[in-house]
């Protein structure tokens, strides 16, 4: 069995096994400026924890009493270890993941509401779309976002001239006819996707894009057998089958710079590895948003929140040290430290901030014109555990020519059972 | 024609090497030479950079330039060594004391007078039936509770009762005739004297064959590690690797360092086969169980 699905099983039979505990009971240090020493499990690579330890070593100048040590938790097993964290009641005192983490793990007891730390700049200063999607169906707020993934058209503008097309196309038309052209003038594989390839994110961007959405306002209706998610399933379902979108993940960095690919739509921090991961691919690839739909623009943001655990001996050190990582000083050490040790992108939660990132004008300024229509996941109950039953639905639209309005009722049936 | 009925078998061992050779050819490549298209089959600039990179300087950007291994984990004292170390020492105790311990069971159910020894034999014949996974949530709870995670007790303790080893060792003992144990209570000595002086010392084909078998998983084990470890120093290699490999998600340049500890963590495992790989075959032909 793989180790991701390994630790997947583990992670869901601790779950089942409905193992939180109350564990050791030590009243908590309600100090926020300690003594405290705090652990910190940053779920992604060494270099991100590398950076946001940089972060953590000023904040203890500002607050001499909090220790805080960053590790790194790969993105691959950190579910599974926050999980076992959350329910055993035992290991860092702050973690980061998934936007849908805080939530997940917030509604088992594991971590700290933080909305008794005074969350209003933060939520003042992020997205709302970003804010709603971390805000529990109850109001709590588990972790708040730490960076954010959005997504990103990548092309090349000279195979997309030398194919006749004079701009990256803007709507979904535009993007057909550029494959078709492309084709012609011999590119291999004019279009490739990544992040969640062949699964339900990127077709979240058609159904935005279409008009759509996965659930009502009040999250007590799943929406996605509506005639907008038909239109969405069939334009989505249409990249694969007429126009040879591979179904399979893809190095979309050395596909366009060999030429083999001439435009991907992916996430946004693939382009901290361009250049340096193919360095005859500098200069020659540029960003655009996402072409629209009939209902305009639509992308789909992901990303990171940072939360506290509930059962640290320092929430409150803990739930500053959270808010502090919104400051100016705080963003600025992570946009310049996780650029310089890992070549990453840094998106802050704060969009006014962007245009300070390590990125050039043109990405910038896409990533600009992204946030203003993006959707972040939904905070309704068992959206996420839907994922793989509702993918399979959609791919059988592709692989078995499933009728799109039938494997969407199917999705729609899946969905609604786990929102309970 | 001999050999041309061995040719099938030739590229199916080619299969398996080729991988091998991609990993040990990829750690010793320069970046450049790592990520050109097309791939080069043999290093052109042989380089240690993945093992340690010298111009690695982490408050400069620089493209093309990432961590060696050995400049990785600077929050761990002893870096990847650490891991290793933490992999070797895991596994050899296991290695040992589940051999020791599986080895008195087998006596005790081949050689020894015991009530009910078959109905015990049956119950840890059956208990392999049952998948590790399902024993993962009460080994987890028992291990906390007792305060082992992020020890080598909470590594070592729930792995030391093997049932296949049990029944490998019971299979291969029943093969050693009773009449030596017999001979050897009627000069007087004592049931653990013969298991250690008698019994034990014909069983070393067996015991080389699972020698193998536990040190492999132990060296390979992921999952129990990544759930009972919270903290970096307890990690062993798959649970390193599998770190060093969310780094490769951002940026492919550090593909050579994660085939540079790749390379190590396979290096002792194919010495190890090497080593004892004619006492495994041995022992697995003695024993009459085949695959």
């Amino acid at each position: 069995m793989h180790r991701r699905s390994l630790a997947a099983v583990a992670a869901a039979m601790l779950l089942a096994a409905g193992c939180t505990t109350t564990g050791t009971s030590t009243a908590p240090q309600e100090d926020a400026e300690g003594p405290a020493e705090l652990l910190f499990w940053n779920t992604g690579s060494d270099e991100q924890a590398a950076a946001v330890q940089v972060a953590a070593d000023r904040y203890k100048e500002l607050h001499p009493n909090v220790t805080i040590r960053v590790q790194a938790i790969a993105w691959d097993d950190g579910h599974a270890k926050v999980l076992t964290a959350a329910t055993s009641r035992s290991g860092p005192d702050i973690i980061s993941g998934g936007l849908s983490w805080g939530i997940e793990f917030g509604e088992l007891g594991g971590m700290v509401d933080l909305n008794g730390f005074d969350l209003g700049q933060a939520k003042q200063q992020t997205r709302p779309e970003l804010w709603n999607s971390i805000t529990s169906p109850g109001g709590a707020v588990y972790g708040i976002p730490m960076d954010m993934t959005l997504y990103v058209f990548y092309y090349r503008p000279d195979l997309l001239q030398k194919a006749g097309v004079s701009a990256p196309p803007a709507t979904w038309a535009e993007l057909f006819t550029a494959v078709d052209r492309l084709k012609a003038s011999g590119v291999a594989t004019p279009l490739v996707e990544e992040w969640g390839t062949f699964e339900w994110l990127p077709w979240f961007n058609y159904l935005k894009q279409a008009g759509g959405s996965l659930y009502s306002e009040d999250c007590t209706q799943v929406t996605i057998n509506s005639e907008q998610a038909v239109l969405a399933t069939t334009t989505w379902a249409d990249q694969y089958r007429r126009y040879g979108v591979p179904k399979a993940t893809v190095d979309v960095g050395a596909g366009l710079a060999k030429g083999e690919y001439a435009m991907a739509i992916g996430a946004s921090y693939l382009a901290g590895g361009f250049d340096s991961g193919q360095p005859e691919l500098r200069g020659k690839w540029q960003t655009a948003a996402l072409p629209t739909g009939p209902a305009g623009a639509g992308s789909f943001v992901g990303g990171k929140i940072v939360g506290a655990m509930s059962y640290t001996k320092h929430p409150r050190a803990a739930a500053e040290f959270v808010k502090w990582l919104y400051t100016d000083e705080a963003v600025e050490i992570l946009q310049r430290e996780v650029f310089t040790r890992g070549g990453e992108l840094y998106i802050s939660p704060r969009p006014e901030l962007l245009a300070k990132a390590n990125a050039s004008d043109n990405l910038k300024q896409t990533l600009q014109t992204t946030l203003n229509s993006v959707t972040g996941p939904p905070n309704c109950k068992g959206w996420e555990t839907s994922g793989s039953e509702v993918s399979r639905r959609l791919q059988a639209v592709v692989n078995d020519n499933a009728d799109p309005r039938t494997a969407l009722a199917e999705a729609a049936a899946v969905m609604q059972g786990n929102l309970g | 024609m001999g050999r041309l009925l061995r040719l099938p078998l030739y590229l199916a061992a080619l299969t398996m090497l080729v991988p091998f050779y991609w990993m040990a050819a990829a750690a010793f490549k320069p970046v450049p030479e790592l990520t050109r298209n097309p791939p080069s089959f043999v290093p052109g600039d042989p380089t240690l950079d993945a093992f340690y990179e010298p111009s690695y300087d982490p408050g400069v950007r620089a493209d093309q330039t990432v961590a060696g291994l050995f400049q990785r984990y600077p929050d761990v004292p002893g870096g990847f060594l650490r891991f290793m170390g933490n992999s070797l020492f895991v596994a050899a105790t296991i290695t040992v004391l589940s051999l020791l311990i599986a080895a008195l069971a087998a006596y005790a159910l081949t050689k020894m007078d015991l009530p009910g020894r078959r109905a015990i034999f049956v119950v840890v014949v059956a208990s392999m039936m049952i998948p590790w996974q399902v024993t993962l949530v009460p080994n987890y709870l028992i291990v906390r509770n007792l305060e082992w995670l992020n020890s080598y007790q909470g590594y070592i303790v729930p792995a030391l009762a093997k049932a296949f080893v049990v029944f490998f060792l019971v299979q291969y003992m029943r093969s050693i005739p009773d009449d030596l144990v017999h001979a050897a209570r009627v000069d007087g000595a004592g049931e653990f004297r013969i298991w250690w002086r008698v019994v034990m010392p014909l069983m070393r084909p067996a015991l080389a064959a699972m020698a193998i078998l536990v040190v492999l998983a132990e060296w390979n084990n992921f999952l129990w590690p990544l759930i009972i470890v919270q903290d970096d120093t307890m990690a062993n290699v798959p649970v390193a690797l599998s770190r060093l490999n969310a780094s490769n998600a951002f940026n492919p340049n550090n593909m050579a360092v994660i085939m540079a500890a790749s390379l190590l963590t396979s290096l002792p495992t194919v010495i190890f086969f090497l080593a004892f790989q004619k006492h495994f075959t041995r022992g697995i032909a003695l024993s009459g169980i085949k695959g």
